[in-house]
């Protein structure tokens, strides 16, 4: 259930007694803007560790124990052409405790202090805390490179697209974190606590009623947040684009990006998550038994398709010298696809995992809140028998036209060799 | 069919041991829509050395063996148990780990089909010496995968530090080159000897009547005959000579961040059954007051500039074992690793000295056993089986309530000593030029 609680700001309440804890998650949203991806993760590690009334991470740990181990956190995600902060809250029902305690009201006094009152210094965050959080985040940045695999990922996102705030990591890079100042950065934290679209998202056994109360005690102003279109669609590219890096590494890498312009819940929408498990999204795909278990020639090959943006990604771990074979093999398993060449039972399998795992994440309460969260920026809600109905009324030629779609654009590939390491 | 009543957390627990010694522990989850079952072996990497107590012989198999095994129990002359579950609209995965190897599913329907098909699976051994040849490639690309992983390294190295010439040091999969020598007639053996009944537990949890699961199992499980199998005696400890701790070894890779990691290699047997839970939740409060988010040495560290979010510790309890890492990315590993030492060696007064913290920090680990009462595989794979008697996570919270700052500070006292510590430490290569 969603209600707009004053202008650009909504609350949308998941009322169930299936779990022990009741979460909340505040969300700060605004359109992606390259120049911002390093600052709000900047923030969200300020945010996180310290405030005015919790000005160390021990006193604000202590808190979070005292409320029984609450989680918390501050995060960012980049999802199509949206960007969120995103204020996270989990905390146990005091139903299963022996104890007085109203945590969720305690919870939601924890997360006014976090979000509104900041451990400052004038019109600038705390410096001690801003200057160590920088050093956090350029020593996290730097040592990316370490692991292979979200490098090798990394490197084709870059390659594959044109506009920078998605061709960049969601962390941004050291470049930017460098020149942002702690006045810049402070006012920056202002404007998206006044301008954002605010997404209020609660889960748990809480009647409508005191969700309201709860959501409305943030207190957040009216506002009038610029509208983007959620997707990001970036027009087809001739050539493949190429990046090879050399590195110390046992195991090469391989990953391959293709454009796939259908988009999240559009008409083909269906038939494309179905062709992603058919290609690469599961182990029982063409890929994994194609270039796995048939030709013995990777550890892991799969696929993921992001549907906010239109892209398919393929990633293989595989030795270097068989890289143009795996190329083959896996350029052939989409051609199989185009040409229709799987089997009825391949599809049903396929639908029925995907259902399975569409029911299984109705048992996870973070992935709840973070569907809320898409059909509120949506503003449309898909009932369960809807989703399931549309997956199978897709046939076989909907999925093979899906395949016709996917057009490699971007190839990224990490080789080397390790030698004498031992000390 | 025995049923343990946890009123405070509205969850029952339905246990039964079958007629041929398997134990089965169901949990029926309202409002779940998913089933997770796993299937578990009592047997794992480091039972790659066994005594057989027909003639008294200690019995040696290629490193590697049980995770082979596991990798080729699901490949069957007519079927493959992956594709099978893919069918039925489940998922199934399995691992193994030091001293255990679990095969499991997870399904929101077919849930007697699944339940039949695992067990049918696992209790059916087909290896030929054509597929086990063509594993060993894939099994290799496994292991060169986790040689490219730092962290991994970092972890295996300082457990290989604390347990040398012990099957503990030696990586779970093998190595590229013990893999080689295994046969179909090894995994015949080790199968033959651990795969009983006996030596097994059966966890299912979530949408299920625990009556109508049971009878299934009971169904399957009696038209089932099982030879006989080869008396054996577990390893009952990984340490061979109190005094073998290798204190110090450094790899040089191509990182750009030093990793360190500070091992504890706990000298003096588990206690026995739930006494042993207990033993391992005082030392995970002992190692928090004295360097977990909350503490004070945390603090200093991390404003310092010499731990950043990645600093944590972890205590490891299993069958024969239990060791204590601590690790982190830093900008000044020695510095790091000097402190990080001199905490340990006044631990004990660290800890008596936090009354109040201590209290909160009971709090704290109530409110995430409960947390963790939301997840299925939570709740199935906390489940350590003989090793604490079949306790629960709903069984931890009432040893929590109970326990006393006395309790932390015997078992921080009787785990650190000063001989059992090492350093492992990867590092970015020097200069050369």
């Amino acid at each position: 259930m969603r209600i707009s609680l004053n202008p650009g700001v909504s609350l949308s309440l998941i009322s169930t007694k299936q779990f022990k804890t009741t979460r909340i998650a505040v969300d700060l949203i605004t359109p992606l803007k390259s120049e911002s991806l390093t600052k709000r993760l900047l923030l969200a590690g300020i945010l996180e560790n310290s405030s005015q009334k919790y000005p160390s991470q021990k006193i604000l740990s202590e808190e979070l124990a005292r409320m029984y181990g609450a989680g918390f956190g501050v995060s960012t995600e980049r999802k199509g052409n949206i960007h969120a902060l995103s204020f996270n809250l989990e905390c146990v029902n005091e139903h299963f405790l022996n104890t007085n305690s109203q945590l969720l009201e305690q919870g939601i006094n924890f997360l006014k202090e976090i979000i509104f009152k900041p451990l400052l210094d004038g019109n600038r965050f705390d410096p001690k805390t801003f200057e160590r959080q920088k050093e956090v985040l350029a020593d996290y940045i730097g040592s990316v490179k370490d692991d292979r695999q979200l490098f090798a990922t990394l490197e084709l996102n870059n390659a594959f697209f044109e506009d920078d705030g998605q061709a960049l990591p969601s962390f941004g890079d050291v470049e930017s974190l460098a020149r942002i100042t702690n006045e810049e950065l402070y006012k920056y934290y202002v404007e998206c606590i006044n301008n954002d679209q605010v997404e209020i998202i609660i889960s748990g056994d809480v009647t409508v009623e005191k969700a309201k109360k709860i959501a409305a005690s943030l207190n957040f102003s009216d506002r009038y947040p610029e509208k983007v279109p959620l997707f990001y669609v970036q027009p087809l590219q001739t050539q493949v684009k190429e990046r090879v890096h050399h590195l110390e590494i046992s195991q090469a890498k391989l990953n391959l990006g293709y454009s796939l312009p259908v988009y999240f819940q559009e008409n083909k929408y269906y038939a494309a998550l179905i062709f992603n498990d058919l290609f690469g999204g599961q182990p029982l795909s063409k890929l994994f038994v194609n270039v796995r278990e048939k030709a013995s020639l990777a550890y892991y090959a799969s696929s993921s398709y992001d549907s906010f943006r239109g892209f398919l990604s393929v990633k293989t771990g595989i030795e270097a010298k068989n890289k143009d074979k795996v190329l083959q093999i896996v350029n052939q398993q989409l051609e199989e696809l185009r040409n229709e060449n799987f089997t009825e039972k391949e599809v049903e399998t396929a639908k029925r995992s995907l259902i399975n795992s569409y029911l299984s994440q109705l048992d996870h309460q973070g992935v709840l809140l973070s569907r809320a969260l898409f059909n509120g920026l949506l503003n449309k809600e898909l009932q369960e028998n809807e989703w399931i109905e549309k997956i199978k009324s897709v046939t076989t030629a909907d999925i093979a036209a899906v395949a016709g779609k996917a057009h490699l654009e971007a190839v990224s590939f990490l080789d080397g060799e390790v030698k004498n390491e031992n000390n | 069919m025995k049923i343990i009543d946890y009123p405070n957390f509205e969850e029952k627990v339905y246990q039964e041991v079958l007629p041929n010694g398997l134990i089965v522990n169901l949990v029926p989850k309202v409002g779940f829509h998913k089933t997770y079952a796993s299937f578990t072996v009592n047997y794992g990497s480091v039972d790659s050395t066994f005594t057989s107590l027909d003639d008294n012989k200690i019995m040696n198999r290629p490193d590697g063996v049980a995770h082979f095994l596991e990798h080729k129990l699901f490949e069957k002359p007519d079927y493959d148990a992956f594709e099978l579950f893919g069918q039925l609209g489940a998922d199934s995965n399995a691992f193994t780990s030091y001293t255990k190897t679990s095969y499991l599913f997870s399904t929101v329907e077919n849930v007697r089909k699944c339940l039949d098909t695992l067990l049918d699976f696992v209790q059916f051994p087909y290896f030929t010496k054509e597929s086990v040849e063509k594993e060993k490639g894939i099994i290799t690309q496994e292991i060169m995968m986790y040689n490219d992983d730092y962290n991994w390294r970092l972890y295996s190295g300082i457990v290989e530090n604390l347990y040398p010439h012990s099957p503990l040091s030696k990586d779970i999969a093998g190595t590229v080159e013990s893999i080689q020598n295994i046969s179909s007639k090894d995994l015949y053996d080790c199968y033959q000897t651990f795969y009983q009944p006996s030596n097994m537990d059966l966890f299912v949890v979530g949408a299920i009547n625990p009556n109508e699961v049971i009878r299934w199992v009971e169904e399957n499980q009696s038209k089932k005959q099982f030879p006989s199998a080869p008396q054996i005696m577990h390893s009952k400890t990984m340490i061979n000579d109190k005094y073998d701790i290798i204190p110090h070894r450094t790899l040089r890779v191509d990182t750009s961040r030093p990793k360190v990691a500070v091992g504890i290699r706990g000298n003096i047997e588990l206690p026995a059954g739930k006494m042993g839970l207990k033993y391992k939740i005082a030392l995970n409060i002992g190692m928090y007051l004295l360097m977990g988010e909350s503490s004070e040495a945390y603090n200093k560290l991390y404003n310092e500039g010499l731990i950043d979010d990645s600093f944590d510790y972890d205590i490891s309890v299993g069958r024969g074992y239990h060791f204590c890492v601590i690790s982190g990315e830093t900008s000044n590993a020695e510095k790091l690793i000097m402190k990080v030492m001199e905490l340990l060696k006044t631990a004990n007064e660290a800890i008596g000295g936090q009354r109040a913290e201590f209290i909160l920090a009971k709090k704290e680990f109530i409110g995430r056993q409960i947390q963790s009462m939301n997840s299925l595989e939570g709740i199935a794979n906390r489940h350590e089986g003989k090793l604490f008697d079949g306790a629960l996570s709903f069984d931890a919270v009432k040893i929590l309530e109970e326990l006393e700052m006395k309790d932390i500070l015997q078992a921080v006292g009787e785990f650190i000593e000063p001989d059992n510590i090492s350093v492992y430490q990867v590092l970015p290569k020097e200069d050369v030029d």
